[in-house]
């Protein structure tokens, strides 16, 4: 270990003092310090704080992939430049070197990171506190973007016993006696869906009720939850406003309840804060939906609600703080980029600086692209000649994708941008495919690679 | 072979062939060389740029695998990383960080070595001392002159106290001043019994320092053997006194030609050197305190060095071979295997070939400086006979006893004769 750190101390100073490192702090510095006041034009301080996140976030992730790269170029130089002569002539093993230089230009990225994630943090609080006004939006930022919250779906009601007694009635009283081709059991699946489908569709003054359940969060009213749904409207005559009325909370089992009358954009994703304590003791959440007009004065249309799916009515409450989401999204960038070292120090190993670092580059690109790449395969057409191409891309991306990983699917940019949870098992997964297996892998053969070669003869 | 002579490296058909991106043979950088460096003695390899020099100290250190042949460092691969806790190496161009200053420099390599805190602090400053370096060390090695970088890779070769020291061109670089401190720097550390290989092209400094060289060219040895054996006319007789009148010198030159029928070829002044005369001077100035920027240091050898005994090292790296098997294997050493009777005799030839010590007064010039303590300046002041020469004599090895047809033959199959090749 003395050795392994002998080494990344020399490459941790060589980063430090190059000034790569001190460019990229001096970037992070004009970023985090500038969009603040660039980004006032936005029409609220909480799609500020959101596109403050996103930019900031997006471009840590970029620089530090970049000055991974310029780090990793050292070794580059160094079997170029002959400095690895010398070191190579002195009692560390080979594999000790290569740990160690990756050891450094891991630890100038954490500590990068550290002090990124803490600036991030801090401004986007600050921008929260000295620069929103609107209460609305200061309720917005504390309660939507810098929390860290778990969405959950509506409950889905269980219609099977409706659907069997309903099929059993008309069984029995011979509708089905005319049917050509009957098949009982497509017959139940039609009728639970109709009977689905009558639930989501709420026609002029009636009500439907809804039921969150395992709502695990703090039920004291100066908290909020987000109801959030997107309905469609038929409208006669045609409208843009669906006006209705939602009541959240159940008076049966004791909890406050809460009446919101609302005029929705229709077509549009709509969102309502409920105080926490409309949740009841046994974790569930009653929501109302009422198909009546509240505003007196303004028309009553005969508006007909429905949602597509259950899916489309969803609740999100407070898991963790802001911060905690923050430093796990940090941790998973953390893993990508230790994976990324790897791979740029076995590159390094075996190439010299161009061709290195473009490799590296390829990687980064590709692991980035890998969800547009293979989604383009399937949609490809391939038809005729085609066939034969689409078939060597298959392979040949199958194998790609089998060694390089796809980034996105280690990423919580855009939850974190919406206050939502980036998970603790999600990061352990990370960590488990990122750097247990990935970086494990791809060092374990950068060492046998650099092992094999001979480190006084130049590399193309 | 006793203790002290037994050997450190020994190569047997060397041969290293540098590959094109297309795995197709490019050079043959070293071509089937047989190399012994014996315990304790300082040895030369000389050779013309790209005569393989630096490619056989590459081989020795692990850093180019050899294509052909077997090549041992203490018993051992030089690959092993135990055998390189006992080297010090100083390449031929100075490579070190530039990023880092001369102390963190040590510190680096001194880590490597996992020295105690207080013992690295300590060879740090000594080893400062000792380059000269110690008020200029805060600087960066990138902004140091060559020289001045050399003389840190002169440190850091010594920081492990190494029982073999390999020294690529250790003066390129370096002002006569700094060439001199290596040179002296050299002689102390044989003389504490550290084994030392240099490789150089400037012939002046491997003359001073070296016991034994080996001369290389086209990758293949040309001649080896004892300096002075080298070295000695035996065809000549040098005769250096006190300034004598012109008188002494007719009555001598008169019993020369009566006595022995012989023309003395030439009569006149010895000049100094060069490198004398220059030192003389700086220390002039020295002597006045002139002020200068440069590197300023006594060379005098830091205490810690040679306070090991030599002798260990090869069973210390042997006992831990058998400790941990698998990390690596023990090449058994070309000369320690049982030798068979041919062989045997054979071996005595060898010795009494190449290695014999001189005994007695072989060099027949006297010195006037040989009363001064320095090994290096007692070599280096013998006077050239600058008259014309009848022929450029071939580079020889001195046989005390001649051998038999029958036993050349022997010799020839073992060593591989370079005269003979050469004829070829």
């Amino acid at each position: 270990m003395t050795r392994i750190w002998a080494v990344a101390r020399q490459t941790i100073a060589e980063g430090v003092r190059m000034k790569v490192a001190l460019v990229f702090i001096a970037f992070i510095l004009l970023i985090l310090g500038g969009l603040p006041f660039v980004l006032r034009n936005e029409d609220s301080v909480s799609s500020a704080v959101q596109t403050f996140l996103s930019f900031s976030l997006a471009g840590l992730n970029f620089f530090l992939c970049l000055l991974t790269i310029f780090l990793t170029r050292s070794l580059s130089e160094e079997i170029a430049g002959g400095q690895i002569l010398l070191m190579m002539a002195k009692p560390v093993p080979r594999w000790q070197f290569v740990v160690g230089k990756w050891l450094g230009i891991v630890t100038i990225n954490g500590v990068l990171l550290v002090f990124s994630g803490l600036a991030i943090f801090f401004v986007a609080h600050g921008m929260a506190k000295y620069q929103a006004t609107d209460e609305y939006d200061k309720l917005r930022l504390r309660d939507e973007i810098l929390t860290a919250r778990h969405g959950i779906k509506v409950d889905i009601p269980d219609f099977r016993q409706d659907a069997e007694d309903y099929f059993n009635d008309r069984l029995e009283s011979g509708g089905y006696s005319g049917v050509i081709d009957f098949d009982p059991k497509r017959e139940r699946n039609r009728l639970l869906d109709d009977f689905a489908q009558i639930d989501r569709t709420i026609y002029p003054l009636e009500s439907r009720d809804y039921l969150f359940s395992n709502i695990r969060c703090d039920r004291t009213a100066d908290r909020t939850v987000q109801v959030r749904y997107e309905a469609e409207v038929w409208a006669y005559p045609p409208d843009e406003i669906l006006r209705c009325v939602w009541v959240f909370g159940d008076l049966d089992k004791g909890t406050s309840q809460y009446v919101f009358h609302r005029r929705d954009v229709i077509a549009r994703r709509q969102s309502i804060f409920v105080p926490a304590d409309a949740i009841a003791a046994d974790r569930t959440l009653k929501a109302t939906l009422i198909n009546q007009n509240p505003f007196e004065g303004e028309p009553q249309f005969g508006n007909t609600i429905s949602f597509t799916t259950y899916d489309v009515i969803e609740m999100f409450f407070p898991v963790g703080t802001f911060g905690g989401n923050l430093a796990r999204q940090l941790t998973l960038v953390f893993c990508r980029l230790m994976l990324l070292a790897a791979f740029a120090m076995m590159a390094a190993c075996l190439f010299s600086f161009p061709v290195a670092c473009l490799m590296t580059f390829c990687f980064i690109v590709m692991a980035s692209m890998t969800g547009y790449l293979s989604g383009s395969l399937i949609h490809f057409e391939s038809e005729g000649a085609y066939y034969w191409f689409k078939k060597f891309a298959e392979v040949l991306y199958s194998v790609l994708f089998f060694i390089i990983p796809d980034f996105s699917r280690y990423d919580g940019a855009s939850l974190l941008v919406n206050g939502r949870n980036v998970t603790l098992m999600w990061v352990l997964t990370g960590i488990r495919d990122l750097v247990l297996i990935g970086t494990t892998a791809v060092g374990l053969l950068a060492c046998i690679l650099f092992q094999r070669r001979e480190v006084a003869e130049t590399s193309f | 072979m006793s203790e002290r002579n037994a050997p450190i490296v020994q190569t047997a058909g060397l041969t290293k062939v540098f590959k094109d991106f297309w795995r197709r043979d490019r050079v043959a950088a070293v071509n089937d060389l047989n190399l012994e460096v014996r315990r304790g003695e300082v040895f030369g390899l000389l050779g013309p740029n790209g005569s393989g020099k630096s490619t056989t100290i590459k081989m020795l250190l692990g850093l180019l695998y050899p294509t052909r042949g077997r090549i041992s460092v203490f018993g051992r691969p030089p690959t092993d990383v135990a055998v390189k806790e006992h080297i010090g190496f100083l390449p031929e161009e100075s490579f070190l960080y530039r990023f880092l200053d001369a102390r963190e420099t040590l510190d680096l390599y001194g880590r490597i070595f996992k020295q105690h805190t207080r013992v690295r602090r300590e060879r740090i400053e000594k080893l400062l001392d000792m380059v000269g370096l110690r008020s200029e060390a805060g600087r960066r090695i990138g902004e140091y002159s060559k020289g001045m970088a050399r003389r840190i890779g002169l440190a850091q070769a010594l920081i492990n106290d190494p029982e073999f020291l390999i020294l690529d061109e250790p003066t390129a670089g370096l002002d006569p001043i700094g060439i001199r401190q290596i040179k002296d720097v050299i002689r102390q550390l044989a003389d504490k019994g550290k084994t030392i290989l240099l490789s150089s092209h400037l012939l002046a400094d491997v003359e001073d320092v070296c016991d034994r060289i080996t001369i290389l060219y086209g990758g293949r040895v040309r001649a080896d053997g004892p300096v002075n054996e080298l070295l000695s006319r035996e065809d000549r007789t040098q005769i250096i006194s006190e300034k004598l009148t012109e008188d002494t010198i007719k009555k001598i030159r008169h019993l020369i030609e009566d006595g022995e029928h012989k023309a003395i070829l030439k009569v006149g002044a010895p000049s100094d050197r060069l490198e004398a005369f220059f030192m003389h001077t700086v220390e002039q100035a020295e002597a006045a305190n002139v002020r200068s920027s440069g590197a300023k240091g006594s060379g005098a050898l830091p205490d810690f060095l040679g306070t090991r005994k030599p002798a260990n090292v090869v069973e210390s790296l042997v006992a831990a071979a058998d400790v941990k098997p698998t990390h690596s294997k023990t090449i058994e050493p070309v000369a320690l295997r049982q030798p068979k009777r041919e062989e045997q005799r054979a071996a005595q030839l060898i010795e009494q070939l190449v290695c014999k010590e001189p005994t007695g007064p072989v060099a027949k010039s006297v010195s006037p400086e040989s009363a001064t303590p320095t090994p290096a300046s007692q070599k280096s002041a013998a006077p050239e006979p600058a008259a014309p020469e009848p022929a450029t004599p071939e580079p020889k090895k001195v046989l005390p006893d001649e051998p038999s047809a029958g036993d050349r033959s022997v010799i020839d199959n073992l060593i591989g004769r370079t005269e003979k090749r050469d004829d070829d």
